[in-house]
């Protein structure tokens, strides 16, 4: 009883402690908002990869193949823009207007392309090798011998986008910093200023301490996420179809998971700011190399294996599980939450006594 | 000037006793720039592995070899395909949404006699033979690996009437990639580093300078410091130096990381592109100094330093080019000093992206200097704390 009395009171100077510490609150709810806007909004509209007809433009340097440009916008797979110019369709494509433009001669095709986004360049690539075989067919009248019908499905409940897939890392990123920032704040911070000596001479048991002090960092993890979930389907009409049970012990255990590395970097690093900065790292190579924002296909052989080692890989496939983008076996989703939770017990137990033990 | 000397370097040394410093301006650009090259750096050259499930619904024979000739092809040493067969398209269908296949191809009954139709009988319009191909709608590598395929398939049809037929129009393939320095050409490691030197000097502008300011005001160290006979202004351009050397070092140690791994060299070390790194780092050491004049504590400085670092990092293009963001947005990425300042630094070194006018490029800088120096200048006494 005494101890559940404790408990409470912890867990109410904590809260208090959290909504006055007004960077830990912003870092923690707001900051991961910042993100939501600035990735939303760089691949969410044209800037990602989406379905749209690319558009194209074209500029018939012979007259022989004129009527090329009805005979392609018949095929209605590019948004097409005729230049009498090769200059002015190289302004446009350098003003974004189009994606690439493309001069037709005799017996050449010459593409242009802006460079310097990899993403894009992709996409010109893709467009420009289906270009070139549409404009090879139609010159030469070739018959389909072989057609291939693409058929989209969905990996879960519902028919995802590209933005989806996107908001629903940015989602497993703000977990990562919710659970990996809280513990460095709790253990780091109050190592550092001696507020971990104070309650060792105390009657407060360390198991008591360390689940007050983290449950009030979990729950504001948690309403950090829930924010971000809403915000994203009001500002980007995400098509989230959550199942809110598995949604809730998804987020929970990834917290706890993620938590257990931060502890891990309390452990390596005496001072809270080399542990901050050491998350910081951690963090941004998370972010680039677990699929999160591209693919991990895009990453050469040997990160690819890093990537797989990543948790924030399996904290974005539970959220897109728990989002309706993807579909995940009941095996592999118990393997990764148990993982998640085992590693966030045991670091917290381990590393939280080993801290408040009395010297 | 001997006492702004030995004062300016008392504040260096402060400045590298703090660990955040050593970290932010020194190694974080470093890391970054190792990290953006191993992801991007390769990202068009190396060949993609992409995994595809197929399913035979019948034994291909005869003209049907053709899809087994394909299918080995793009799943051989140089193919960017590993392929899985499933004895069904249930099975398949599974795998793909589990994500262990990026595509599946399903070959359906018939196949082998409607492509031995189709290749026989050229006078006869009987159809081509259909191929399914499922992908994960939503999922970049999903509709690329299928995007891919569809490629592939418009080729050998293509190549089939290329042999069937001797008068074959064949068109040469020419690219032209759009940089303002063409002769340089495109490279993705001296593409990215006024995006990493942008990053440092905006590390130093909008943490230290800031934080600086508002620490040294808000613990005493100004009133004591104005005791002396040192004049606020004196204070101040120590302080000023003090965040520029920073800068310059992180800078000087960027280009040697880049020249000793990465060997870029020649590109980098022209006059003109150190001129622009130097303007970029006056102007943004103006744009943190205007941030400290609206910031009364730590903790607002703090926020206001991260949340313009993001927006001027990301909005500002020093990752990814931003001329293709919405119009929605776009105005906002046109107000940005950060926009003109990587630009003008890629221009110099043969990798623009932008055909914004270079006078542009100088004169919404200078605007932003002159704007944020005002600022800072009417809020001097309050910023320094001198009464």
């Amino acid at each position: 009883m005494s101890d559940l009395r404790t408990f409470v009171t912890l867990i109410k100077s904590f809260t208090r402690e959290s909504l006055r510490n007004k960077i830990e609150l912003f870092f923690t709810v707001f900051f991961p908002l910042v993100f939501l806007v600035i990735f939303g909004l760089f691949f969410g509209g044209e800037a990602g990869f989406t379905l749209v007809p690319e558009r194209v433009g074209l500029n018939f340097e012979t007259e022989r193949f004129a009527s090329l440009f009805e005979e392609l916008e018949s095929m209605e797979l590019w948004e097409l823009r005729s230049f009498n110019d090769a200059r002015s369709m190289a302004e446009a494509v350098a003003d974004n207007s189009i994606l690439i433009g493309v001069s037709i001669f005799e017996d050449e095709l010459r593409f242009f392309f802006s460079e310097g986004d990899p993403g894009r360049v992709s996409r010109a690539e893709m467009t420009r090798a289906a270009m070139s075989s549409a404009i090879e067919a139609s010159v030469n009248d070739v018959r389909e011998i072989v057609r291939l019908e693409k058929k989209p499905v969905t990996a879960g409940v519902y028919v995802a986008s590209g933005i989806d897939y996107i908001i629903s890392g940015v989602v497993a990123i703000s977990i990562l910093s919710a659970g990996m920032f809280a513990v460095i704040t709790v253990f780091g911070r109050y190592r550092k200023a001696g507020v971990l000596r104070r309650i060792k001479v105390t009657p407060v048991k360390p198991a008591v301490f360390i689940i007050g002090s983290t449950v009030v960092r979990f729950l504001l993890g948690f309403l950090a996420v829930i924010i971000l979930v809403f915000s994203a389907q009001i500002m980007f009409g995400v098509g989230f179809q959550m199942n809110w049970v598995i949604f809730v012990i998804s987020v929970s255990v990834s917290i706890f998971g993620m938590m257990a590395i931060g502890m891990v970097l309390v452990l390596l690093f005496k001072q809270p700011e080399t542990a901050e900065n050491a998350a910081g790292i951690l963090m941004m190579l998370m972010m680039f190399l677990s699929g999160v924002y591209f693919p991990v296909i895009f990453l050469p052989g040997w990160l690819q294996i890093v990537a797989r080692f990543l948790p924030v890989t399996y904290v974005a496939r539970l959220v897109r599980f728990a989002a309706g983008i993807e579909t995940m076996g009941s095996l592999t989703f118990l393997a990764v939450s148990a993982t998640f939770v085992t590693a966030g017990v045991v670091s917290l137990a381990v590393v939280g006594r080993g801290l408040l033990r009395a010297e | 000037m001997y006492r702004l000397f030995r004062l300016t370097g008392k504040m260096l040394k402060n400045e590298f006793r703090q660990f955040e410093t050593i970290f932010w301006s020194l190694l974080f650009p470093l890391v970054l720039f190792f990290i953006l090259n191993a992801i991007f750096g390769g990202m068009n050259a190396q060949g993609f592995s992409l995994s595809m499930g197929v399913v035979k619904e019948e034994k291909l024979v005869g003209f049907g070899e053709v899809i087994d000739s394909i299918l080995d092809e793009v799943s051989g040493s140089e193919g960017p395909f590993i392929i899985t067969e499933y004895a069904n398209t249930e099975d398949a269908l599974e795998s793909l949404r589990q994500g262990r296949e990026e595509i599946v191809l399903v070959i359906p009954r018939a196949t082998s006699a409607k492509l031995t139709a189709a290749m026989t009988m050229r006078t006869l319009d009987i159809g081509a033979a259909q191929l399914d191909i499922y992908q994960v709608s939503g999922k970049q590598s999903s509709e690329m690996a299928a995007g891919i395929m569809e490629q592939i398939i418009n080729s050998v049809n293509l190549e089939i009437r290329k042999a069937q037929d001797q008068e074959y129009r064949a068109f040469s393939i020419s690219t032209e990639g759009l940089a303002t320095d063409n002769q340089s050409g495109y490279n993705y490691t001296i593409y990215i580093f006024p995006g990493v030197t942008i990053m440092l000097i905006l590390a130093v502008a909008l943490f230290n300078t800031p934080l600086g300011l508002v620490f040294f005001r808000t613990n005493g160290t100004n009133k004591k410091l104005y005791t002396t006979p040192i004049r606020p202004l004196e204070y101040f351009t120590s302080m000023f130096l003090n965040w520029l050397l920073t800068m310059v070092l992180g800078f000087v140690l960027l280009m040697l990381f880049a020249s000793l791994f990465y060997g870029v060299g020649s590109e980098i070390l022209n006059l003109r592109f150190l001129l622009s790194v130097f303007f970029s780092m006056v102007v943004l050491l103006s744009f943190g100094m205007m941030i400290s004049s609206f910031a009364t504590k730590l903790s607002t400085a703090t926020v206001f330093g991260q949340v313009s670092m993001q927006v001027l990092m990301f909005l500002g293009g020093l990752y990814f080019p931003v001329f293709t963001l919405p119009w929605s947005i776009r105005w906002f990425v046109y107000i940005l000093p950060t926009t003109y300042l990587v630009e003008l630094q890629r221009r110099f070194i043969g990798q623009s992206v932008s055909p914004i006018p270079f006078y542009v490029l100088i004169l919404v800088p200078v605007a932003w200097a002159v704007f944020s120096t005002t600022v800072f200048a009417a809020n001097f006494k309050k910023v320094m704390g001198y009464e």
